[in-house]
């Protein structure tokens, strides 16, 4: 599924979120958006998942205007909040059983695909606990589950390895891959630059609402053949000199043992 | 050292509580600009200025009475004031050990454990200091004109109250710790804060029915009332305490005290945090069958759950349906007051009266009221979803407006079997009340999502939106006024003889129709209708 945002900008009141934003992102690709807190990674993607409503701009799902095809696109994404605190009066179970109605899925594919699921991120047994007893991780894996199930064309997953134990991370990742391979889509904001590089086919770096960096990972590498993607992404986003200030909270701390 | 440091820990540890204590009353500090001391410093100057309220008042009213004279209105006074301490340890109790939700956060930090419970138990105590004054007051009072002297018997007093305060605590504190140690409660925490929440409310509310219905219109200060058997021996024990019988009570008592104290510090406490990292997953798993079943089913599930926590609850029926529970005792007239025999001329006052009864009852303090916004962050995240919002909203109303008028239903039908009122009659005050809740419970809804709230952390943020506790107090004024108004102009007109009751009674029906139609016609096509076309963020901006 192809998907279009078109000169995007969003402001809440004086504040600029996201300035003349321009993207595309292909089907069958990973997408990756990266910045630093309040670049704009979360209002971009709770624009794409109809949480918000941008100020002015268009966005498309192969070629359908969002705001005219809202209910037909939203059937086709799967969404993973950056926080998992929604639903906590739900018992997991009770949770997923609300996904499939809102998705109007077949009941062999959900039981199918929640035996798999359950399985696969280890939370078989816990199914009848409600959310809010559960840890963070626990949660992340239930929503995680939740946007899986309906296996949609598109994945949108705003931080979505927070607070996943590395087989759960691992398990995520692998899963994204084959999405991907199978010709869908998937969008996920990170902050952990090894994950981008490990998974994007491409990304998008945001700086206070406006997008500083589109391309492929290969090509941002290339840029600085010798550095790091965390170098790189640093030099990009505008590397502060904290070296006289690391040095202080260090001192400050050792003359405090 | 190690004492001076643990003096500051507890006294750190007893702010950290007080702010616990009332969090209601800490959040409308914070939003008045008020921060840690500040706010510590003013909860404890409210408590003084209760206190010296409290000894005031009830020093006033219960000094002309000479309560040696009187053993059951001193036992009455003393069983009032005595069950007015319980409730608030229960609800002290709950809102420092439990709500507070702490324990854990406390486990990795530098504080003793005798510590966290002692500055609790401070802060329970001080909480009900101002419900012990008027019982001090009654035994001062009562000792020093026994015959034993004036500073005997306040001294006596005063040793007897102490007695009477432990006492007291115990049996609040064993029925709070008790409940929290029963098996299948630990499971269902959910059910345990309902109990321990509304325990209190339920023990406070029928006392006060209890004695509503019991004490008749003879004068305070010259009828004695029947004593109550189990709390006469205080009175006894401070008219004439040198008595073998009196101090062998006496000692009982301490006995039962100092057992008590030792059980709960023996076996209750230290298992304290135990109960609070109570593992649900001793549950056991049933086996779940998925499936895409009936959205209505799961939305109805959903709503339920929402509705279902324990602190919105217990605000709902303080702010909500107490006031209303209140008024309908005091219109009942302990009984005495009868509709049986009503005119048939008047069956127009009966929908008057479901109409008002709605308006009155449906405030922004109600479920109806709140409902959406209940939904917090759950809403953005449903907006992800393909559900229609219409369909979505749909069912929130449907599910929040029958639980109104359920409710409303179970008063008006136990009032009128209270007043006796004919079938008939009963019948068309049920219709016109279900009918006029349908529609205000769609003003309320509707002014929801207007001032959706999804970021609130205390209940009470949703019940102040808008204009506040002053517009809901201004909302239920006008609505007294104009509810006095229409029933006398209705029964005004009944007074003319040259018009027919009939003719009064069918305007009222027909005027009751068009407005009701108008309200219901305008949110269809305002509300419903418009909901369909757009989407729900420019739908809220387009109802600002």
């Amino acid at each position: 599924m192809m998907i279009e945002l078109t000169h995007v900008n969003k402001t809440y009141g004086e504040t600029v979120a996201l300035k003349d934003l321009s993207l595309e992102i292909k089907s069958g690709e990973i997408f990756g958006l990266l910045g630093h807190n309040g670049a704009g990674k979360s209002t971009t993607i709770k624009s794409l998942v109809s949480i918000i409503e941008p100020t002015s701009g268009t966005i498309t799902f192969d070629g359908k205007d969002l705001k005219e095809n809202r209910l037909a696109i939203k059937q086709r994404i799967g969404y993973v909040p950056d926080t998992p605190d929604i639903f906590l009066q739900l018992t997991a179970a009770e949770y997923w059983d609300l996904i499939a109605a809102a998705y109007q899925l077949p009941d062999a594919q959900v039981q199918r695909r929640i035996d798999e699921l359950t399985q696969l991120f280890e939370i078989a047994g816990k199914e009848n606990e409600t959310i809010e007893n559960f840890s963070h991780g626990m949660r992340q894996k239930t929503i995680l589950i939740g946007a899986l199930l309906p296996d949609p064309d598109v994945w949108i997953l705003d931080e979505p390895m927070q607070g996943l134990d590395p087989q759960a991370a691992y398990n995520l990742k692998q899963l994204m891959k084959s999405h991907a391979q199978r010709g869908k889509t998937v969008i996920f904001s990170t902050h952990v630059l090894d994950t981008a590089q490990q998974l994007c086919d491409d990304l998008a770096i945001l700086r206070q609402g406006e997008l500083i960096y589109n391309g492929s990972v290969d090509d941002l590498l290339a840029t600085e053949p010798d550095q790091s993607l965390e170098t790189i992404y640093l030099h990009l986003t505008g590397q502060k000199d904290n070296a006289a200030l690391l040095n202080n909270v260090q001192t400050d701390g050792e003359s405090h043992e | 050292m190690v004492s001076r440091m643990n003096k500051s820990q507890l006294k750190q540890l007893i702010k950290i509580n007080l702010l616990y204590l009332n969090p209601q009353q800490t959040q409308q500090y914070r939003k008045k600009g008020k921060t840690g001391s500040a706010i510590t410093a003013a909860i404890l100057r409210q408590y003084l200025m209760l206190t010296i309220l409290f000894l005031v008042l009830y020093s006033g009213q219960l000094f002309p009475v000479n309560f040696l004279k009187f053993p059951g209105l001193f036992t009455y006074y003393l069983g009032l004031f005595a069950i007015m301490e319980i409730t608030q340890i229960i609800t002290s109790v709950y809102s420092v050990f439990y709500n507070s939700q702490d324990f854990e956060a406390y486990a990795p930090l530098p504080f003793s454990r005798n510590a966290i419970f002692f500055s609790k138990l401070i802060v329970v105590g001080l909480s009900v200091t101002p419900f012990l004054i008027p019982q001090v007051a009654l035994f001062i009072l009562t000792g020093i004109r026994a015959t034993y002297g004036v500073v005997l018997g306040a001294i006596w007093g005063v040793l007897l109250i102490l007695v009477v305060l432990l006492l007291v605590f115990c049996i609040g504190a064993l029925l709070v710790f008790g409940i929290s140690k029963i098996s299948y409660l630990q499971q269902h925490r959910k059910l345990l804060t309902s109990i321990l929440v509304f325990l209190p409310v339920m023990l406070m509310f029928f006392s006060i029915f209890i004695i509503n219905f019991t004490t008749n219109s003879s004068s305070a200060t010259s009828v004695d009332v029947k004593p109550f058997a189990l709390l006469l021996p205080f009175y006894q024990l401070l008219k004439a305490p040198t008595q073998v019988s009196q101090l062998l009570f006496f000692v009982a008592i301490l006995l039962v005290i100092a057992v008590t104290l030792w059980l709960m510090i023996k076996f209750l406490l230290p298992t304290f945090y135990a109960t609070k990292s109570v593992s649900v997953s001793k549950k056991k798993t049933r086996h779940h069958r998925y499936g895409a079943r009936n959205l209505r089913r799961q939305l109805w599930h959903y709503n339920f759950g929402l509705i279902k926590d324990p602190n919105l609850l217990m605000q709902v029926f303080a702010n909500n349906l107490m006031p209303i529970m209140m008024i309908m005792i005091v219109l009942m007239g302990g009984g005495r007051l009868s509709l049986a025999k009503v005119s048939a001329n008047y069956w127009g006052a009966f929908i008057l009266a479901g109409i008002f009864f709605a308006v009155f009852s449906i405030n922004q303090a109600s479920i109806v009221a709140n409902v959406i916004s209940l939904d917090r962050q759950n809403f953005s995240f449903i907006n992800t979803l393909p559900i229609e919002m219409n369909t979505y909203l749909r069912h929130k109303f449907n599910f929040a407006a029958f639980c109104q008028i359920l409710i409303m239903t179970v008063i008006l039908v136990i009032a009128s079997l209270f007043l006796k009122i004919p079938i008939l009659f009963a019948l068309i005050l049920l219709a016109s009340n279900i009918i006029a809740g349908i529609l205000v419970s769609e003003i309320y809804f509707t002014r929801d999502l207007r001032r959706l709230n999804s970021e609130w952390t205390n209940v009470n943020q949703l019940f102040t939106r808008g204009g506040g506790n002053f517009m809901v107090m201004i909302t239920l004024f006008l609505t007294i006024i104009a509810a006095v108004a229409v029933i006398g102009i209705y029964f005004a007109l009944l007074m003319i003889p040259l018009i027919s009751p009939v003719i009064i009674n069918l305007v009222i029906l027909l005027i009751a129709i068009i407005v009701g139609g108008s309200v219901g016609w305008h949110y269809h096509n305002k509300f419903w209708q418009q909901l369909d076309h757009v989407d729900i963020k420019t739908f809220i901006k387009t109802q600002e």
